[in-house]
């Protein structure tokens, strides 16, 4: 290995002083091989030969699933919108009854029960959710419930399916229930946009995009 | 695989949420209680045998202390106790038969989750814990239902 001109590989520069008076010539050389060593070993990664079964999933597969989905994520978010409309208490019990419902959902997947074609119910969550947001219904608490706790079965089947062949259920099942709670929690924050004038018809208007989305994705589920 | 230390994690949390709601010395001598039992149980063993009870028993107990933060303000005190010892049982148990003693280290502090879920409930955001619950219990369901469906994704593998 090169360390510079022949003049300086004793450690001299021209003018006969000391290049790195510190560091003399069989230092600098085993200081580089030291340096390289430690960056080798920084770089290099780990070796993943007992990290589990080899089956895909964990807690990063369960987060990454509801935000993956743009047909899950709108009607999630569209859960927390409508909760906006609908006030106290249902504000807060919705996102207590979409992710328990969706659990019981995703119990009817594994059981291996079959629902209607989820896809369908999956978009037509969307679209109901979205016409829910755009006409500002204020709906009765069992009503509500019921219509949340329904589309949840379908969201949670579609989830449910993937879950029993994940490498690590519980760290899935913890990931897609704390990111489905989120998308809740960020809908609850977009509603808070009604605060601001003319809040409430930019609310109802998103509330409108959530429907042509779904009804697009309605199209698409169509058999 | 599904032991390790998220199972006794998650049932020390869903305690811990609901030692939020009562006084600080009740909350402070459950979690003591949950401690104690978790320690002895682990300590004393468990038969590897009564895996799928003890597992089914971890999570139905999560929802039992989730259930505790619907109406935390109209349960007799001695409800607590009762809960922490279960959780604690349930714990050590599923930690003895598909944990190591590591994972205690890990999911034990999590019943300290009442102390800053008092500070919350205190400034009137108590609704934050019961969605938390909520999830919890979502989570326990889906686990409760993964370990009567056997799926490569539930079977033992070589690390268990």
């Amino acid at each position: 290995m090169r360390c510079g001109s022949p003049r300086k590989r004793d450690g001299n520069d021209k003018t006969g002083k000391l290049a790195h008076p510190q560091y003399p010539i069989q230092y600098r050389a085993a200081i580089t091989r030291a340096v390289a060593c430690v960056a080798l070993i920084l770089l290099a990664s780990p070796a993943h030969a007992h990290s589990g079964t080899g089956l895909p999933g964990g807690f990063a597969a369960g987060v990454a699933h509801p935000l993956t989905g743009a047909d899950h994520m709108l009607a999630m978010i569209s859960v927390g919108l409508w909760g906006h409309f609908l006030g106290r208490p249902l504000i807060y019990v919705l996102p207590m009854v979409f992710p328990v419902m969706m659990a019981v959902g995703a119990g009817i997947g594994m059981i291996g029960i079959a629902l209607p074609p989820v896809e369908l119910g999956i978009a037509l969550s969307v679209v109901i959710l979205g016409a829910l947001v755009l006409g500002a219904v204020r709906a009765k608490i069992w009503f509500a419930c019921a219509v949340v706790g329904l589309f949840a079965l379908f969201h949670g089947y579609a989830h449910g399916i993937e879950l029993p062949s994940a490498a690590d259920p519980i760290g899935y099942s913890l990931g897609f229930v704390f990111a489905t709670g989120s998308l809740h929690v960020l809908g609850i924050t977009i509603g808070a946009l009604a605060r601001i004038p003319r809040g409430e018809i930019m609310l109802r208007g998103l509330g409108g995009i959530v429907l042509a989305f779904g009804l697009y994705f309605l199209w698409a589920a169509w058999p | 695989m599904r032991g390790g230390f998220l199972p006794p994690a998650i049932l020390c949390a869903a305690l811990g949420l609901a030692l939020a709601f009562v006084p600080f010395r009740r909350a402070l001598i459950a979690a003591a209680v949950m401690a104690v039992v978790i320690l002895a149980i682990f300590a004393a063993g468990v038969p590897t045998a009564w895996i799928e009870v003890i597992f089914v028993g971890c999570w139905l107990s999560v929802i039992a202390c989730a259930l505790l933060l619907i109406r935390p303000q109209h349960l007799p005190p001695a409800l607590y106790f009762v809960a922490a010892a279960n959780a604690g049982l349930w714990a050590g148990a599923v930690t003895s038969v598909a944990g190591h003693g590591w994972d205690l280290a890990i999911a034990l502090p999590c019943v300290l989750l009442f102390v800053p879920g008092r500070w919350i409930v205190a400034r009137g955001w108590g609704i934050g814990l019961k969605v938390l619950a909520s999830w919890l219990t979502a989570v326990a369901i889906l686990a409760t239902m993964v370990s009567l469906t056997p799926t490569p994704g539930y079977e033992s593998d070589h690390m268990e």
